[in-house]
């Protein structure tokens, strides 16, 4: 359990900040994910539009989401060499939308709070 | 790339087993699709360290590894609360248990070593206690996790919860001592009255006990040269009477700790009779005496008498603290006399 009392302002930061980003990187992921990549593909095309994730984060969450029923995947053969390629579910696709309502739900409120 | 496949054979250790072939396989490819991004961009093959740097910035095979496998506890943030509570309740009882036991050998007369033995085997007795505590609250969470147990079990109390049958408000200026009366603070108090009225009905072992407790081993020498003086002889029976009446106040406080009337005015027959006693000790230069037998009395003359000093103004103290004590119940007792008068007054 993380003791609060002892943290840092730049620990406490950085522990609310992961907190805050937990949650966007799913729909962040899910919604690149309309479109099929495999994993480094999907981590540049995050990046490229600002949303850096650390490799050991994005991977494991990939599989994650896959178990869940989110996503699915397929090993193919693309420039000679067989890799997985991950695009949105049915099921992902439902979720990915109720989740954008909630987000979308939740920002305006924040802005009017804020 | 022998460098990446003895990354990777490192990742392969910390994987679960039945999912190590894929993983590692999908983590191959996208660090080659990574390495041969860069590669594209220098225009070249990469060296060692640079593969190297690439590796480092992914991470510790440890840590790739442990992100691949699910996060796991013991007892979940949702039963957590239930768990802590359940288990101080259980140590709490346990504990008055014991302290009881250790009363009951006391009284009995049994030797130190075996009331300092029942009294440690409660630290021996909390460790199984902690961990059956936590299996069973470890099933507990599984069940709740896989049957949602606790979602369903609360269900019913949420839909019956009527918040009109709460309790009222009450100031602080309600209790005598300012806030609620604590059950665990009488069980201590409790514990310690009936204890001293072992010591003081003159039973030896609790005798050696708080000797032990004040000097250490030398407590428990037979050949202590002091002994209590003629006052306390005199103040033998009102001091009985007094701690009966304190265990007796705080028996029923503890059952019934709202209460505040009985609490309050046993507080101050117990209070004004300590003042009583204090005081008549206080008047008395020989606190301690020499003991009976001791073969040179006036080697030990000049620790007594400050021995006896140190007794008087702690006695002095004692008692200015009792009458503070004494005054903040008669207060609080007046004040709900002239309460009740008005609302009685007011209903007339």
């Amino acid at each position: 359990m993380v003791d609060l009392a002892k943290l840092t302002d730049s620990d406490l930061f950085e522990n609310l900040r992961l907190e805050l980003r937990r949650g966007s990187l799913i729909i962040a992921v899910l919604a690149q994910l309309r479109e099929e990549h495999y994993g480094y593909a999907l981590r540049k095309a995050l990046a490229d539009q600002g949303m850096e994730i650390e490799e050991s984060t994005l991977y494991p969450l990939l599989r994650r989401l896959e178990t869940q029923g989110l996503l699915e995947s397929e090993w193919r053969e693309e420039d000679k060499r067989n890799k997985r390629f991950y695009r949105l579910s049915k099921d992902g696709a439902r979720i990915l939308k109720q989740l954008l309502e909630e987000w979308n739900g939740l920002n305006s409120s924040l802005k009017r709070i804020v | 790339m022998k460098l990446l496949e003895r990354y990777l054979q490192a990742v392969r250790t910390y994987l679960p087993m039945s999912q190590q072939e894929d993983i590692l396989k999908e983590l191959r490819e996208n660090l080659r699709g990574q390495i041969e991004d860069r590669e594209s961009a220098l225009g070249r093959a990469l060296n060692e360290d640079e593969l190297a740097e690439i590796l480092k910035k992914h991470g510790h095979p440890l840590l790739v590894a442990t992100r691949y496998r699910q996060s796991r506890h013991l007892i979940g943030s949702t039963l957590f609360p239930f768990y802590w509570l359940v288990m101080k309740i259980i140590l709490a009882i346990m504990g008055f248990g014991y302290a009881v036991s250790v009363l009951v050998l006391i009284a009995q007369g049994k030797p130190f070593f075996e009331v300092l033995g029942a009294l440690l085997s409660y630290v021996g007795a909390v460790l199984p206690t902690f961990a059956i505590v936590t299996i069973v609250f470890a099933v507990l969470d599984i069940g709740n996790s896989k049957f949602r147990l606790l979602e369903r079990a609360t269900k019913a109390t949420n839909e019956n919860f009527n918040p009109r049958t709460l309790p009222m408000l009450r100031p602080a200026s309600d209790f005598p001592d300012g806030k609620p009366i604590s059950r665990f603070k009488t069980a201590f108090e409790l514990f310690f009255s009936a204890a001293f009225l072992l010591w003081w009905m003159r039973v030896s072992m609790i005798r050696k006990l708080a000797l032990f407790v004040v000097l250490g081993p030398v407590g428990l020498s037979d050949k202590i040269p002091f002994q209590l003086g003629p006052v306390w002889n005199i103040i033998y029976w009102p001091v009985i009477f007094l701690s009966l009446v304190a265990v007796v106040q705080q028996i029923v406080t503890f059952i019934y700790p709202d209460r505040l009337k009985f609490y309050s005015e046993m507080k101050l027959i117990t209070n004004g009779g300590s003042v009583v006693i204090l005081y008549l000790v206080t008047r008395v230069n020989d606190i301690l005496a020499i003991a009976p037998g001791v073969s040179d009395p006036w080697e030990f003359a000049e620790t007594l008498r400050i021995i006896n000093m140190s007794l008087h103004y702690t006695m002095i103290f004692a008692a200015l603290m009792t009458l503070v004590e004494c005054f903040k119940q008669f207060r609080w007792l007046a004040r709900v006399r002239s309460s009740a008068a008005t609302s009685a007054s007011t209903v007339i």
